[in-house]
Protein backbone atom coordinates (compact mmCIF):
# COMPACT_ATOMS: atom_id res chain seq x y z
CA UNK A 1 0.00 0.00 0.00
CA UNK A 2 3.08 2.23 0.65
CA UNK A 3 3.74 2.09 -3.19
CA UNK A 4 0.14 3.04 -3.97
CA UNK A 5 0.21 6.14 -2.12
CA UNK A 6 3.15 7.25 -4.26
CA UNK A 7 2.40 5.97 -7.21
CA UNK A 8 -1.11 7.30 -6.96
CA UNK A 9 0.51 10.92 -6.70
CA UNK A 10 2.97 10.33 -9.67
CA UNK A 11 0.13 8.47 -11.61
CA UNK A 12 -1.96 12.07 -10.97
CA UNK A 13 1.04 14.36 -11.80
CA UNK A 14 1.71 12.49 -14.96
CA UNK A 15 -1.96 12.80 -16.00
CA UNK A 16 -1.39 16.63 -15.18
CA UNK A 17 1.35 17.61 -16.80
CA UNK A 18 1.93 18.42 -20.45
CA UNK A 19 1.57 21.89 -21.10
CA UNK A 20 1.45 21.21 -24.80
CA UNK A 21 -0.93 18.27 -25.91
CA UNK A 22 1.06 16.15 -27.71
CA UNK A 23 -1.56 13.83 -30.03
CA UNK A 24 -2.74 15.76 -32.71
CA UNK A 25 -5.11 14.24 -35.21
CA UNK A 26 -6.82 10.88 -35.44
CA UNK A 27 -4.72 8.73 -32.42
CA UNK A 28 -3.59 5.54 -32.56
CA UNK A 29 -2.70 3.08 -30.14
CA UNK A 30 1.15 4.33 -30.91
CA UNK A 31 -0.39 7.85 -30.14
CA UNK A 32 -1.68 7.41 -27.20
CA UNK A 33 1.26 5.62 -25.42
CA UNK A 34 3.14 8.28 -26.83
CA UNK A 35 0.92 10.91 -25.17
CA UNK A 36 1.18 9.40 -21.65
CA UNK A 37 5.15 8.57 -22.02
CA UNK A 38 5.21 12.52 -22.83
CA UNK A 39 3.07 13.41 -19.72
CA UNK A 40 5.37 11.27 -17.72
CA UNK A 41 8.42 12.70 -18.43
CA UNK A 42 7.14 16.25 -18.52
CA UNK A 43 5.90 15.67 -14.87
CA UNK A 44 9.46 14.98 -14.01
CA UNK A 45 10.54 17.72 -15.37
CA UNK A 46 8.82 19.71 -13.13
CA UNK A 47 9.28 18.02 -10.08
CA UNK A 48 13.03 17.57 -10.47
CA UNK A 49 13.57 21.14 -11.80
CA UNK A 50 15.22 22.56 -8.57
CA UNK A 51 15.54 26.28 -9.63
CA UNK A 52 11.27 26.67 -9.54
CA UNK A 53 10.09 27.28 -6.48
CA UNK A 54 7.57 25.58 -4.50
CA UNK A 55 4.79 27.59 -5.23
CA UNK A 56 5.33 27.49 -8.88
CA UNK A 57 5.63 24.13 -9.43
CA UNK A 58 2.74 23.90 -7.42
CA UNK A 59 1.24 25.97 -10.44
CA UNK A 60 2.40 24.57 -13.30
CA UNK A 61 1.50 21.01 -11.98
CA UNK A 62 -2.31 22.72 -11.43
CA UNK A 63 -2.34 24.04 -14.78
CA UNK A 64 -1.15 20.52 -16.89
CA UNK A 65 -3.64 19.00 -15.00
CA UNK A 66 -6.45 21.33 -15.70
CA UNK A 67 -5.22 21.01 -19.21
CA UNK A 68 -4.98 17.36 -19.66
CA UNK A 69 -7.85 15.93 -17.19
CA UNK A 70 -10.74 15.80 -19.14
CA UNK A 71 -12.43 17.52 -15.86
CA UNK A 72 -16.19 18.00 -16.99
CA UNK A 73 -16.53 14.48 -18.28
CA UNK A 74 -14.95 12.95 -14.93
CA UNK A 75 -17.49 15.42 -12.84
CA UNK A 76 -20.00 14.25 -14.64
CA UNK A 77 -19.25 10.38 -14.38
CA UNK A 78 -18.33 10.71 -11.12
CA UNK A 79 -21.86 12.04 -10.33
CA UNK A 80 -23.54 9.02 -12.16
CA UNK A 81 -27.30 8.51 -12.09
CA UNK A 82 -27.78 12.07 -9.99
CA UNK A 83 -26.53 13.80 -12.81
CA UNK A 84 -29.79 13.39 -14.57
CA UNK A 85 -31.65 14.62 -12.27
CA UNK A 86 -29.80 17.84 -11.05
CA UNK A 87 -31.21 21.53 -12.93
CA UNK A 88 -28.95 22.97 -15.26
CA UNK A 89 -28.24 25.73 -12.54
CA UNK A 90 -27.15 22.87 -10.29
CA UNK A 91 -25.18 21.30 -12.67
CA UNK A 92 -23.61 24.34 -13.41
CA UNK A 93 -22.74 25.57 -9.99
CA UNK A 94 -21.27 21.84 -9.54
CA UNK A 95 -19.01 21.94 -12.32
CA UNK A 96 -17.75 24.98 -11.55
CA UNK A 97 -16.95 23.77 -7.79
CA UNK A 98 -16.03 20.05 -9.33
CA UNK A 99 -12.84 22.17 -11.32
CA UNK A 100 -11.58 23.86 -8.25
CA UNK A 101 -11.80 21.16 -5.72
CA UNK A 102 -10.20 18.08 -7.90
CA UNK A 103 -7.31 20.76 -9.23
CA UNK A 104 -6.67 21.72 -5.28
CA UNK A 105 -7.02 18.35 -3.93
CA UNK A 106 -4.68 16.76 -5.93
CA UNK A 107 -2.78 19.28 -6.51
CA UNK A 108 -2.23 19.07 -2.91
CA UNK A 109 -0.47 16.00 -3.19
CA UNK A 110 1.65 16.95 -5.74
CA UNK A 111 4.56 18.81 -3.50
CA UNK A 112 4.37 15.31 -1.94
CA UNK A 113 6.05 13.90 -4.60
CA UNK A 114 9.70 13.43 -5.51
CA UNK A 115 9.85 11.85 -8.95
CA UNK A 116 10.17 8.34 -10.27
CA UNK A 117 10.88 6.17 -13.58
CA UNK A 118 8.30 4.44 -15.62
CA UNK A 119 8.20 1.73 -18.02
CA UNK A 120 5.15 1.38 -20.40
CA UNK A 121 4.18 -1.97 -20.72
CA UNK A 122 1.66 -2.27 -22.85
CA UNK A 123 -0.69 0.11 -25.06
CA UNK A 124 -4.37 -1.63 -25.22
CA UNK A 125 -7.38 -0.05 -27.89
CA UNK A 126 -10.58 -0.29 -25.88
CA UNK A 127 -13.21 1.57 -28.24
CA UNK A 128 -12.41 3.57 -31.24
CA UNK A 129 -11.02 6.30 -29.93
CA UNK A 130 -10.36 5.12 -25.84
CA UNK A 131 -6.97 3.58 -25.07
CA UNK A 132 -5.59 2.24 -22.12
CA UNK A 133 -1.28 2.68 -21.87
CA UNK A 134 -0.16 0.58 -18.41
CA UNK A 135 3.15 1.16 -17.00
CA UNK A 136 5.27 0.17 -14.60
CA UNK A 137 6.28 3.30 -11.95
CA UNK A 138 9.16 3.01 -9.59
CA UNK A 139 7.41 5.02 -6.23
CA UNK A 140 11.54 6.21 -5.30
CA UNK A 141 10.41 4.47 -1.70
CA UNK A 142 13.32 2.35 -0.72
CA UNK A 143 12.78 -1.18 -1.32
CA UNK A 144 8.94 -1.19 -2.98
CA UNK A 145 8.02 -3.22 -5.87
CA UNK A 146 7.08 -0.90 -9.16
CA UNK A 147 3.25 -0.23 -9.27
CA UNK A 148 1.26 -0.92 -11.52
CA UNK A 149 -0.67 1.62 -13.45
CA UNK A 150 -3.33 2.43 -16.18
CA UNK A 151 -3.65 5.56 -17.80
CA UNK A 152 -7.21 5.60 -19.71
CA UNK A 153 -7.23 8.24 -22.39
CA UNK A 154 -9.42 9.36 -25.02
CA UNK A 155 -9.13 11.58 -27.65
CA UNK A 156 -11.51 13.96 -29.03
CA UNK A 157 -11.55 16.15 -32.48
CA UNK A 158 -7.42 15.31 -32.39
CA UNK A 159 -6.88 16.17 -28.99
CA UNK A 160 -5.91 13.75 -25.79
CA UNK A 161 -7.28 14.10 -22.64
CA UNK A 162 -6.81 11.36 -19.39
CA UNK A 163 -9.92 10.44 -17.79
CA UNK A 164 -9.19 7.96 -14.92
CA UNK A 165 -6.05 6.84 -13.40
CA UNK A 166 -6.30 3.18 -11.95
CA UNK A 167 -3.33 2.33 -9.35
CA UNK A 168 -2.92 -1.54 -8.85
CA UNK A 169 -6.83 -1.96 -9.64
CA UNK A 170 -8.31 0.76 -7.67
CA UNK A 171 -9.61 3.40 -9.74
CA UNK A 172 -10.01 6.98 -9.75
CA UNK A 173 -13.05 7.77 -10.76
CA UNK A 174 -15.04 4.69 -9.84
CA UNK A 175 -13.12 5.28 -6.13
CA UNK A 176 -14.55 9.57 -6.05
CA UNK A 177 -18.37 8.15 -7.53
CA UNK A 178 -18.55 5.94 -4.56
CA UNK A 179 -17.43 8.75 -2.52
CA UNK A 180 -19.73 11.36 -4.10
CA UNK A 181 -23.09 8.90 -4.45
CA UNK A 182 -23.08 8.24 -0.59
CA UNK A 183 -23.00 11.77 -0.27
CA UNK A 184 -26.32 12.34 -2.79
CA UNK A 185 -28.16 9.49 -1.70
CA UNK A 186 -27.83 10.52 1.79
CA UNK A 187 -28.42 14.47 1.59
CA UNK A 188 -28.78 15.27 -2.17
CA UNK A 189 -26.87 17.62 -4.53
CA UNK A 190 -26.66 21.03 -2.62
CA UNK A 191 -24.93 19.38 0.45
CA UNK A 192 -22.31 18.08 -1.95
CA UNK A 193 -22.00 21.13 -3.79
CA UNK A 194 -21.31 22.94 -0.10
CA UNK A 195 -19.23 20.16 1.08
CA UNK A 196 -17.12 20.74 -2.53
CA UNK A 197 -16.70 24.05 -1.65
CA UNK A 198 -15.60 24.06 1.54
CA UNK A 199 -12.67 21.25 1.17
CA UNK A 200 -11.42 23.49 -1.42
CA UNK A 201 -11.40 26.50 0.89
CA UNK A 202 -9.87 24.24 3.66
CA UNK A 203 -7.01 23.16 1.19
CA UNK A 204 -6.62 26.93 0.24
CA UNK A 205 -6.09 28.09 3.80
CA UNK A 206 -3.81 25.31 5.19
CA UNK A 207 -1.50 25.83 1.52
CA UNK A 208 -1.27 29.77 2.37
CA UNK A 209 0.26 28.42 5.93
CA UNK B 1 -3.37 -16.39 31.36
CA UNK B 2 -1.99 -15.58 28.36
CA UNK B 3 -1.92 -19.45 27.19
CA UNK B 4 -5.73 -19.50 28.14
CA UNK B 5 -7.17 -16.80 25.79
CA UNK B 6 -4.89 -17.68 22.74
CA UNK B 7 -6.45 -21.14 23.28
CA UNK B 8 -9.31 -19.90 23.35
CA UNK B 9 -8.84 -17.56 20.65
CA UNK B 10 -7.91 -20.32 18.70
CA UNK B 11 -10.99 -22.76 19.11
CA UNK B 12 -13.51 -19.54 18.76
CA UNK B 13 -11.68 -19.09 15.37
CA UNK B 14 -11.95 -22.40 14.65
CA UNK B 15 -16.28 -22.30 14.92
CA UNK B 16 -15.70 -19.04 12.74
CA UNK B 17 -13.79 -21.00 10.05
CA UNK B 18 -16.21 -24.00 9.92
CA UNK B 19 -19.03 -22.24 10.11
CA UNK B 20 -17.98 -19.69 7.36
CA UNK B 21 -17.06 -22.69 5.26
CA UNK B 22 -20.79 -23.59 5.41
CA UNK B 23 -21.96 -20.36 4.67
CA UNK B 24 -19.77 -20.37 1.90
CA UNK B 25 -19.86 -23.31 0.07
CA UNK B 26 -23.45 -22.40 -1.49
CA UNK B 27 -21.56 -19.87 -3.72
CA UNK B 28 -19.31 -20.44 -6.75
CA UNK B 29 -18.11 -17.91 -8.67
CA UNK B 30 -15.27 -15.54 -8.32
CA UNK B 31 -13.92 -13.23 -9.53
CA UNK B 32 -16.14 -10.59 -9.86
CA UNK B 33 -16.31 -8.29 -13.08
CA UNK B 34 -15.36 -4.87 -12.06
CA UNK B 35 -18.87 -4.02 -12.38
CA UNK B 36 -20.27 -5.98 -10.09
CA UNK B 37 -17.79 -5.04 -7.96
CA UNK B 38 -19.08 -1.14 -8.00
CA UNK B 39 -22.51 -2.49 -7.46
CA UNK B 40 -21.19 -4.85 -4.10
CA UNK B 41 -19.92 -1.45 -3.20
CA UNK B 42 -23.20 -0.01 -2.77
CA UNK B 43 -24.89 -2.99 -1.64
CA UNK B 44 -23.62 -2.54 2.45
CA UNK B 45 -26.10 -4.46 4.46
CA UNK B 46 -23.68 -4.27 7.04
CA UNK B 47 -23.61 0.04 6.88
CA UNK B 48 -24.94 1.44 10.28
CA UNK B 49 -22.13 -1.11 12.24
CA UNK B 50 -19.44 -0.73 9.87
CA UNK B 51 -19.79 3.38 10.28
CA UNK B 52 -19.47 2.54 13.55
CA UNK B 53 -16.70 0.63 13.79
CA UNK B 54 -15.15 3.02 11.43
CA UNK B 55 -15.64 5.79 13.54
CA UNK B 56 -14.47 3.69 16.69
CA UNK B 57 -11.22 2.94 14.41
CA UNK B 58 -10.85 6.22 13.64
CA UNK B 59 -10.86 7.56 17.40
CA UNK B 60 -8.45 4.56 18.18
CA UNK B 61 -6.20 5.94 15.25
CA UNK B 62 -6.64 9.25 16.16
CA UNK B 63 -5.48 9.00 19.90
CA UNK B 64 -3.36 6.40 19.83
CA UNK B 65 -2.21 4.69 16.83
CA UNK B 66 -1.30 7.53 14.52
CA UNK B 67 0.59 9.49 17.40
CA UNK B 68 2.92 6.52 17.98
CA UNK B 69 3.24 5.56 14.50
CA UNK B 70 4.26 9.46 13.95
CA UNK B 71 6.72 8.89 16.82
CA UNK B 72 8.33 5.93 15.25
CA UNK B 73 8.69 7.53 11.84
CA UNK B 74 10.60 10.46 13.68
CA UNK B 75 12.81 8.28 15.95
CA UNK B 76 13.58 5.23 13.64
CA UNK B 77 15.34 6.05 9.70
CA UNK B 78 13.80 5.32 6.83
CA UNK B 79 16.48 2.63 6.39
CA UNK B 80 15.41 1.19 9.69
CA UNK B 81 11.78 1.18 8.87
CA UNK B 82 12.78 -0.63 5.65
CA UNK B 83 14.50 -3.76 7.88
CA UNK B 84 11.09 -3.72 10.04
CA UNK B 85 9.06 -4.38 6.79
CA UNK B 86 11.16 -7.46 5.98
CA UNK B 87 11.12 -8.58 9.01
CA UNK B 88 7.34 -8.42 9.38
CA UNK B 89 6.92 -9.63 5.50
CA UNK B 90 9.46 -12.77 6.51
CA UNK B 91 6.91 -13.41 9.25
CA UNK B 92 4.04 -13.38 7.52
CA UNK B 93 6.00 -16.16 5.00
CA UNK B 94 4.82 -19.41 6.08
CA UNK B 95 1.01 -17.58 5.96
CA UNK B 96 2.10 -17.44 2.04
CA UNK B 97 3.17 -20.82 2.22
CA UNK B 98 0.77 -22.41 3.93
CA UNK B 99 -2.26 -20.72 1.74
CA UNK B 100 -0.01 -21.54 -1.55
CA UNK B 101 -0.21 -25.13 -0.70
CA UNK B 102 -3.72 -24.82 0.04
CA UNK B 103 -4.20 -23.29 -2.75
CA UNK B 104 -1.92 -26.49 -5.04
CA UNK B 105 0.25 -23.56 -6.37
CA UNK B 106 3.64 -25.72 -6.85
CA UNK B 107 5.88 -22.39 -7.82
CA UNK B 108 4.40 -20.15 -5.03
CA UNK B 109 5.02 -23.09 -2.54
CA UNK B 110 8.55 -23.52 -3.59
CA UNK B 111 9.26 -20.14 -3.91
CA UNK B 112 7.34 -18.92 -0.43
CA UNK B 113 9.43 -21.83 1.94
CA UNK B 114 12.67 -21.09 0.49
CA UNK B 115 12.05 -17.16 0.61
CA UNK B 116 11.35 -17.74 4.34
CA UNK B 117 14.18 -20.26 4.80
CA UNK B 118 16.68 -18.02 2.87
CA UNK B 119 15.87 -14.42 4.17
CA UNK B 120 16.07 -16.14 7.77
CA UNK B 121 19.18 -18.11 7.80
CA UNK B 122 20.74 -15.63 5.64
CA UNK B 123 19.17 -12.31 6.10
CA UNK B 124 19.80 -11.93 9.65
CA UNK B 125 15.98 -13.89 10.48
CA UNK B 126 14.26 -11.62 8.18
CA UNK B 127 15.84 -7.70 8.46
CA UNK B 128 17.09 -8.48 4.65
CA UNK B 129 15.11 -9.50 2.01
CA UNK B 130 18.26 -11.34 0.23
CA UNK B 131 15.35 -14.14 -1.64
CA UNK B 132 14.30 -11.19 -3.52
CA UNK B 133 18.30 -10.56 -5.01
CA UNK B 134 18.52 -14.16 -6.46
CA UNK B 135 14.46 -14.57 -8.17
CA UNK B 136 12.68 -16.25 -5.42
CA UNK B 137 9.99 -13.21 -4.73
CA UNK B 138 6.99 -15.25 -4.11
CA UNK B 139 3.55 -13.43 -4.33
CA UNK B 140 2.23 -12.85 -0.98
CA UNK B 141 -0.95 -14.59 -0.27
CA UNK B 142 -3.78 -15.23 2.30
CA UNK B 143 -6.70 -17.26 2.95
CA UNK B 144 -9.08 -14.36 1.53
CA UNK B 145 -7.04 -15.28 -2.03
CA UNK B 146 -7.65 -19.38 -1.11
CA UNK B 147 -11.59 -18.99 -0.85
CA UNK B 148 -11.85 -16.39 -3.58
CA UNK B 149 -10.09 -18.98 -5.42
CA UNK B 150 -11.89 -22.17 -4.53
CA UNK B 151 -14.63 -19.90 -5.69
CA UNK B 152 -16.38 -18.20 -2.66
CA UNK B 153 -17.90 -14.74 -3.57
CA UNK B 154 -16.91 -11.73 -1.13
CA UNK B 155 -20.15 -11.47 0.99
CA UNK B 156 -20.89 -8.29 2.45
CA UNK B 157 -18.63 -5.58 3.19
CA UNK B 158 -17.54 -5.73 7.01
CA UNK B 159 -15.06 -3.29 8.63
CA UNK B 160 -13.11 -5.12 11.34
CA UNK B 161 -12.54 -3.16 14.78
CA UNK B 162 -8.99 -2.67 14.44
CA UNK B 163 -8.21 -4.40 11.58
CA UNK B 164 -10.25 -2.11 9.16
CA UNK B 165 -11.64 -2.72 6.20
CA UNK B 166 -12.45 -6.40 4.72
CA UNK B 167 -15.51 -8.35 3.81
CA UNK B 168 -16.90 -11.94 5.32
CA UNK B 169 -14.99 -13.65 3.53
CA UNK B 170 -11.65 -11.95 3.75
CA UNK B 171 -12.52 -11.46 7.24
CA UNK B 172 -12.86 -15.54 7.48
CA UNK B 173 -9.58 -15.34 5.75
CA UNK B 174 -7.97 -13.36 8.55
CA UNK B 175 -9.05 -15.25 11.68
CA UNK B 176 -7.30 -18.80 9.96
CA UNK B 177 -4.38 -16.71 8.61
CA UNK B 178 -3.61 -15.44 12.19
CA UNK B 179 -4.76 -18.95 13.53
CA UNK B 180 -1.96 -20.97 11.72
CA UNK B 181 0.99 -17.81 11.82
CA UNK B 182 3.31 -20.89 13.13
CA UNK B 183 5.17 -18.54 15.50
CA UNK B 184 2.11 -17.99 17.74
CA UNK B 185 2.51 -21.71 18.38
CA UNK B 186 6.25 -21.24 19.76
CA UNK B 187 7.10 -21.42 23.72
CA UNK B 188 9.79 -18.78 22.78
CA UNK B 189 6.68 -16.17 21.52
CA UNK B 190 4.43 -16.65 24.34
CA UNK B 191 5.87 -14.14 26.77
CA UNK B 192 4.34 -11.18 25.40
CA UNK B 193 6.68 -11.78 22.16
CA UNK B 194 4.08 -12.26 20.21
CA UNK B 195 1.69 -9.32 21.26
CA UNK B 196 5.03 -6.91 20.23
CA UNK B 197 5.12 -8.47 17.07
CA UNK B 198 1.70 -8.18 16.64
CA UNK B 199 1.88 -4.15 17.57
CA UNK B 200 5.43 -3.90 15.20
CA UNK B 201 2.98 -5.26 12.36
CA UNK B 202 0.20 -2.83 13.10
CA UNK B 203 2.63 -0.03 13.36
CA UNK B 204 4.29 -1.07 10.53
CA UNK B 205 1.06 -1.29 8.22
CA UNK B 206 -0.43 1.89 9.53
CA UNK B 207 3.53 4.03 8.75
CA UNK B 208 3.38 2.06 5.36
CA UNK B 209 0.08 3.49 4.15
CA UNK B 210 0.78 6.97 6.17
CA UNK B 211 0.39 9.36 3.68
CA UNK B 212 -2.42 7.49 1.63
CA UNK B 213 -4.34 7.54 4.78
CA UNK B 214 -3.94 11.03 5.98
CA UNK B 215 -4.96 12.08 2.72
CA UNK B 216 -8.11 10.67 2.34
CA UNK B 217 -8.57 11.75 5.38
CA UNK B 218 -7.57 15.33 4.72
CA UNK B 219 -9.43 15.60 0.86
CA UNK B 220 -12.48 12.71 1.08
CA UNK B 221 -16.03 14.03 1.36
CA UNK B 222 -16.38 10.61 2.72
CA UNK B 223 -13.61 8.93 4.32
CA UNK B 224 -15.73 5.80 4.96
CA UNK B 225 -17.27 4.97 1.10
CA UNK B 226 -13.49 5.96 -0.36
CA UNK B 227 -12.04 3.24 2.10
CA UNK B 228 -14.73 1.34 1.23
CA UNK B 229 -14.23 1.34 -2.59
CA UNK B 230 -10.62 1.64 -2.56
CA UNK B 231 -10.71 -1.68 -0.48
CA UNK B 232 -13.04 -3.60 -2.76
CA UNK B 233 -11.11 -2.73 -5.91
CA UNK B 234 -7.82 -3.55 -4.47
CA UNK B 235 -9.07 -6.63 -3.08
CA UNK B 236 -10.65 -7.72 -6.56
CA UNK B 237 -7.38 -6.54 -8.80
CA UNK B 238 -5.55 -8.86 -6.15
CA UNK B 239 -7.44 -11.63 -6.11
CA UNK B 240 -8.04 -11.75 -10.42
CA UNK B 241 -3.87 -11.60 -9.91
CA UNK B 242 -3.85 -14.30 -7.66
CA UNK B 243 -5.97 -16.59 -9.77
CA UNK B 244 -3.98 -16.00 -13.01
CA UNK B 245 -0.57 -16.67 -11.38
CA UNK B 246 -1.48 -20.00 -10.04
CA UNK B 247 -3.05 -21.15 -13.50
CA UNK B 248 -0.04 -20.23 -15.13
CA UNK B 249 2.16 -22.17 -11.80
CA UNK B 250 -0.54 -25.42 -12.23
CA UNK B 251 0.08 -25.48 -15.88
CA UNK B 252 4.11 -24.98 -15.84
CA UNK B 253 3.72 -27.82 -13.92
CA UNK B 254 1.94 -29.80 -16.02
CA UNK B 255 -1.00 -29.75 -13.98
Amino acid sequence: MRNVTLALFSAIILGATSVFSVAQAAAGSEQASKYVESLGNRAIAIIANEKLPKVQKQKQLEKSFADNVDIPWVGRFVMGRFWRTATPEQQKRYLKEYETFVITHYASRFAEYSGGKFTITSTRKDSENEFTVSMKMETGDQGAEPVAVDYRVRSNAGSMKVFDVIVEGVSMITTQRAEFNAILNDKGIDTLIDKLASKSLSAEVAAKK
Amino acid sequence: MRRISTTMFHSSTKCLVIAGMLALSACSHAPQSAASVEQASQDDPLEPMNRAIFQFNQAVDTVALRPVTQLYREVVPEKGRELVSNFVDNLNMPVSFFNSVVQLDPENSFKSFWSFFVNTAFGVGGLFDVASEIPLKPRETDFGHTLAIYGADAGSYLVLPLLGPSTVRDGIGRGVDIAVEPYRYFEYFQDGADTAFTATQVIDARSRNMTLIDDVFRTSLDPYSTFKSGYLQRRNAEIRKAIEARRASQERAGF
